[in-house]
């Protein structure tokens, strides 16, 4: 049971892993760690804004083609993301799944599919595992589509 | 005004058994209080990483021995304590080949077996 998912109807879908966050696996990358922290070992695409900021992490993925959007059901041929935030500075990112629900993967822990209510203001003993709230989705083409 | 420190600093052992149960006391706080970190600033700013990297090359065997079985947020830790870095630019980011990278270094130097 994940600390502060207590309740929450999830599971568990990948081994742990600390080859790739959140971020990254909104573009299915699992090798790398996307954050806009300068840090040996991580990734952000080049000429991203580096800031926690919400409004430069919107910036980095409109650089990957998503554009502001509200939340709307799954559609074929697109891909839908939920940004989350506390005071304003951004804390996760969940993936929306073509069967509606979302897969997020939680920091250096597992992949889950969840419903977006089980990460909103989780009261987690872990200061790392509280994401805060949602304050926005984006929605891009399906790059192969 | 300077006031007295009254706070105690607990020393780095230099007794090697000492030292490893620390290095293993640390570790393991260190990766459960940032374990749903998604962004990785708290993983770097923990005190637990910091005081590992204040052990200094005593520390590398155990830790690249930990990046070997469980893989691990270590790379800004080695790099701070070897002043090195293996990893090529094409392969930078790239956590596998990063792990790999490092723990080839650590056997030519004989960090580890």
């Amino acid at each position: 049971m994940l600390p502060g998912l207590e309740g929450g109807e999830y599971a568990v879908t990948s081994p742990q892993t600390t080859d790739y966050n959140c971020v990254a696996w909104v573009f299915e990358d699992t090798e790398r760690w996307w954050t806009p922290v300068r840090a040996v070992g991580s990734y952000w695409p080049t000429g991203a804004p580096r800031s926690l900021r919400v409004a430069d992490f919107v910036a980095m993925f409109r650089m990957q083609g998503f554009e502001t959007c509200d939340q709307e059901p799954p559609q074929a041929g697109y891909e839908q993301i939920a940004l989350f935030a506390e005071d304003g500075l951004f804390t996760h990112v969940a993936r929306q799944l073509p069967n509606g629900r979302w897969t997020s993967k939680l920091g250096a822990d597992v992949d889950i599919e969840h419903d977006l209510e089980d990460l909103i203001r989780r009261r987690s003993p872990s200061a790392s595992y509280r994401y805060g709230e949602i304050v926005g989705y984006m929605k891009r083409p399906q790059p192969s589509s | 005004m300077v006031t007295e420190q009254t706070e105690v600093v607990s020393e780095i052992p230099t007794d090697d058994a000492a030292l490893f149960g620390e290095f293993c006391r640390l570790t393991a706080q260190w990766k459960e209080e940032t374990l749903g970190d998604s962004i990785g600033l708290q993983v770097l700013a923990h005190p637990a990483h910091l005081r590992i990297i204040g052990m200094g090359a005593r520390a590398l065997p155990w830790i690249l021995r930990d990046l070997a079985d469980e893989g691990g947020q270590w790379y800004a830790a080695l790099q701070a304590i070897t002043g090195e870095n293996p990893v090529s630019e094409e392969d930078a980011g790239r956590r596998p080949k990063m792990r790999a990278a490092w723990i080839e270094l650590g056997q030519q130097r004989g960090w580890i077996d």
